[in-house]
């Protein structure tokens, strides 16, 4: 018996594994077919071919393996696009929508099968779409047989002209697609709706409570606000209109609040506490059938209203704020018509995607399955390799012995440990395209949402990145992404106005570069206003530097709170989505920068190194210390000259490096070691860069340059100052490695009486 | 006759309870200071003997820095220290209990280790409610072994509970 289920279980994993791979297949294909349809009117057989065979291929298995909801819903899909290949019906934007609903009602499926190994719960909420897939079959099939000729039949023109129009309307009635193009939400969905609305509930609840007791705190205000935006922003995806309107007259409350650097009161915690009660209470009561039941919105309003005015002492809310219309339901609706005409590209362009997309189809690759765990084990012994094989060259045993024939075996040791560490860490990377194509369908998304004619260019998918990177990249890209089409992009008529083509082109690009990975986004809008923005970060006291350099204006846009957007729209310009950005970056160990040309367009340029864990580095002493300090940060060390030497009135050490005026950071003075030597002149100064930022750090001898293994500090410690982590040497003790950039950061900001470097 | 079997049967079914609960009721126990402490071995990845730290910068008294344990760096805490009690130099029967609790490796620094002990629930007493002072704050209750009383400590407040430090 159980091993009846444990090869049902190993057949059904297989199935899970295998159909969610085709689905990612799937859906590029879509926009492809759509693409095509809008310029030609005709379906390209190839792509249509494709994703029905893609359809097949999960409804064989999915029959296979007894699931028979998820075979049924293929089925009808397949049916649908059969007619298509048959000429019998013209593909519209309707169409499109249903083919991605039913797409996600099979991953939903799939995600359930994945837990209960059986489907046939499901076959109720199945009913529905097959429902729907049905009508717009038959719908066809009844049309067809009662039109005439197909020029006069509803069907008839081409998707790319106007009349369109009155097309999209009868060929509605005429396929009885439900008219709000609502995606069908799956009881997964549901699910993951409220675990997270709750956990972001419970984070607001804490936040609140803490700033009743501090009410100056304004990391608390921050969080606040983040979770009302986080709630805002799913609850709006899913069109629950009422809790996306009461979630955004709370945040503007935050804003305001964050803004002013107001104290709040008992009577503004108790109606943000309100506020996130009737919320809750709203997503409890969400099932499959009804919406969500919000009670007391006006009550709220109100109240929320009341303690806006009490803070800012005028009688409305910052009255440049939008109130959240429901977007998503209105945009659909009266966009139906243009869309198909809306995502489209310049003719010339569409062959260069169609290649790209060619390269996406499922390539017959000989590849094998491996468990994650499986593998980070073995690169977790890898790196335990390296160590143990630096401590065996760099032993302190050997020192001064001549070992000619055992140096020999040493360096064919080191050569194949190196490979194997190559090897291995290639292993974990996955290329960029999978991550890439779900901008497709945001881009798509957006472009209906803002009403604007937006083309995605893609270059360089298949470029590989660590698993890891994959991961935590793809937040930072959708709100990119989401910046350019709604900030960067102008709408159509300012873009003829300005003599640009009206479709706005926002391009992803990914290439490998001395040793990181660099991903751009840029768009060819309005580019980013520097005056605008010195002057936002000016007056929110961002900064109080009015002669900053270009790309430090540019900067500015990471920080919390800045946003010149004018109106705040319901997708950005609150300011809080680019610090988070930024953060997520850094958190990959990657930076990110911007370059920007009004009127021309922005460009978001993130680099990444693609190594995470292992790094060249210089190993320093300091009394009995030891350091590593990166390699690329090195420019060059010396032994200093008095007459290098300048000391200022407070006591800051600057050092002439050929004309080069550069601050001296004494780590033994930072990190509090007795060093073997204090005076400059005897011992080694480094000239250490990051970031543009330039210092030399002087320490008492240099040890040598050693690949290293990067232990990450434990989270015990939190964080420590300039650190961002451990070596473990040849001999095996153990080193911090520096982090230039934070080193100089902590340095100019430590009150303590030590000499600190005053040309900055 | 019939009865001593029965009797045996009955012990018979107190050792296995006792198996099946392979690490229930047992404590790692160990000196600090001439006084017996102890915590549950579950969170006890190891023994070892004392080795050479590496001093991280910016961190309490109480954590002396980083080993090198078999290719990963952990933190370490002398628990002396972090009791309030005077230092006291390393020799050869110092020890570092290696723990994960929570998902986080750390080393903690003691004079000697002593014995696991078996101690059922019914033999620890609640601590006795007196000044909540620096070691105080860190015990569960008083574990009765024999004549002797051993202190068993609650490692999270052990490790994280602040004093305005870490974390």
């Amino acid at each position: 018996m159980s091993s009846d289920l444990e090869s049902r279980r190993e057949m059904v994993v297989d199935f899970v594994t295998e159909s969610r791979e085709l689905l990612d297949n799937i859906e590029p294909q879509i926009i492809e077919l759509e693409k095509h349809a809008a310029l030609s009117g005709d379906v390209d057989d190839e792509v249509l071919n494709n994703i029905f065979r893609l359809f097949h291929s999960v409804k064989g298995m999915a029959s296979f393996v007894d699931l028979q909801t998820i075979a049924m819903v293929t089925h009808e899909a397949e049916t649908l696009l059969d007619l298509f290949r048959k000429r019998q019906m013209t593909i519209v934007t309707g169409h499109v929508t249903l083919l991605y609903r039913t797409c996600d009602f099979i991953r939903g499926l799939i995600d359930k099968v994945e837990e209960e190994l059986t489907d046939s719960r499901y076959a109720e909420d199945a009913a529905s779409i097959i429902g729907e897939l049905k009508q717009v079959i038959s719908g066809e099939q009844r049309a067809e047989a009662a039109a005439e000729a197909p020029e006069d039949g509803p069907r008839g023109s081409s998707a790319g002209e106007t009349e369109n129009t009155q097309v999209e309307d009868q060929g509605t009635e005429n396929l009885e697609v439900p008219c709000e193009f609502q995606f069908d939400i799956t009881p997964e969905m549901y699910k993951r709706f409220t675990d997270e609305a709750i956990e972001i509930f419970e984070e607001i609840e804490a936040a609140l409570l803490e700033l009743e007791d501090n009410p100056a705190d304004k990391e608390c205000v921050e969080r606040v606000f983040r979770g009302f935006h986080s709630f805002k922003g799913n609850a709006g995806f899913f069109g629950y209109s009422q809790l996306e309107q009461l979630s955004h007259q709370a945040e503007t409350l935050l804003a305001e609040i964050r803004d002013k650097g107001a104290q709040v009161d008992g009577k503004a915690i108790s109606a943000l506490l309100a506020v996130v009660d009737s919320l809750r209470e709203g997503v409890l009561s969400l099932n499959a059938e009804n919406g969500p039941k919000v009670l007391n919105t006006t009550e709220l309003e109100a109240l929320l209203r009341e303690v806006s005015m009490e803070i800012s002492g005028n009688n409305s809310v910052d009255p440049q704020v939008e109130p959240a219309s429901p977007v998503p339901e209105s945009v659909e609706q009266t966009q139906g018509s243009p869309e198909s005409v809306q995502v489209d590209s310049a003719a010339k362009d569409d062959g260069l995607k169609k290649d790209s997309l060619e390269k996406r189809v499922p390539s017959k690759q000989t590849a094998i399955r491996v468990d994650v765990d499986k593998l980070d084990s073995l690169l977790d012994m890898v790196g335990e390799l390296v160590i143990a094989e630096s401590m065996v060259s760099h032993n302190p045993d050997l020192q001064g012995l001549q070992l000619d024939r055992f140096e020999k075996s040493v360096l064919q040791l080191t050569k194949i440990t190196r490979d194997i560490q190559d090897v291995s860490m290639s292993l974990r990377m996955i290329p960029l395209a999978g991550v890439f194509s779900k901008m497709a369908r945001l881009v798509r998304d957006l472009s209906v949402k803002e009403n604007k004619k937006i083309e995605l260019e893609v270059i360089g998918e298949d470029t590989e990145v660590d698993k890891t990177i994959i991961e935590q990249i793809s937040d930072p890209l959708v709100h990119l992404i989401r910046n350019g089409a709604d900030h960067g992009l102008e709408s159509a008529e300012e873009r003829r106005a300005a003599g640009k083509p009206e479709t706005g082109k926002i391009t992803l690009e990914a290439k490998h570069s001395a040793g990181e990975v660099w991903i751009v986004v840029k768009d060819n809008g309005k580019g980013l206003n520097k005056e605008k923005i010195l002057k936002k970060a000016l007056e929110k006291g961002i900064t109080k530097d009015d002669n900053l350099k270009d790309e430090e204006i540019l900067k500015l846009i990471f920080e919390p709170g800045l946003s010149t957007a004018d109106k705040v729209s319901s997708i950005s310009g609150r300011g809080v989505g680019m610090d988070v950005v930024k953060r997520n970056i850094e958190k990959l160990r990657g930076r990110i920068d911007i370059r920007s040309n009004p009127g021309q367009g922005t460009a978001f340029i993130v680099r990444i190194p693609l190594t995470l864990a292992i790094i060249e580095g210089m190993v320093v002493k300091v009394g009995r210390s030891l350091y590593t300090i990166p390699i690329i940060s090195i420019r060059e060390s010396f032994r200093p000259q008095p007459s290098q030497i300048t000391v200022t009135p407070e006591g800051s050490e600057i050092v002439d490096i050929r004309g080069e005026l550069l601050p001296i950071i004494r780590l033994h003075e930072l990190y509090r070691v007795k060093p073997y030597c204090e005076d400059l002149d005897q011992g080694i100064l480094i000239l250490a860069e990051s970031e543009s930022r330039k210092c030399c750090l002087f320490v008492d001898e240099l040890i040598g340059q050693q690949q290293i293994v990067i232990k990450p500090l434990s989270e015990y410690f939190g964080s420590v100052r300039g650190v961002s982590g451990f070596a473990i040497l040849g001999g095996g003790e153990v080193s911090m490695i520096l982090d230039i950039a934070s080193l100089i950061y902590s340095v100019e900001t430590m009150t303590d009486p030590v000499r600190l470097s005053a040309a900055n | 006759m019939v009865a001593k079997e029965s009797l045996d049967v009955d012990l018979l079914e107190d050792d296995e309870d006792e198996m099946e609960d392979t690490q229930e009721g047992k404590y790692l126990t160990f000196v600090i200071s001439n006084e017996e402490f102890g915590f549950e071995i579950r969170f006890v990845n190891e023994i070892i003997g004392i080795q050479t730290i590496t001093e991280v910068p910016d961190m309490p008294d109480f954590v002396r820095g980083v080993i090198n344990l078999r290719g990963k760096v952990i933190p370490v805490m002398d628990v002396r220290l972090r009791f309030g009690l005077g230092p006291r130099e390393y020799d050869d029967r110092t020890c570092i209990i290696v723990i994960s609790v929570s998902d986080q490796v750390i080393g903690l620094i003691v004079d000697r280790v002593s014995e696991v002990l078996d101690i059922p629930k019914g033999q620890i007493d609640p601590t006795p409610d007196l000044r909540k002072e620096r070691g105080n704050r860190f015990i569960l209750g008083m574990g009765k072994v024999g004549e002797k009383v051993k202190m068993l400590l609650d490692v999270s407040k052990l490790l994280w509970e602040e004093e305005g430090g870490m974390n």
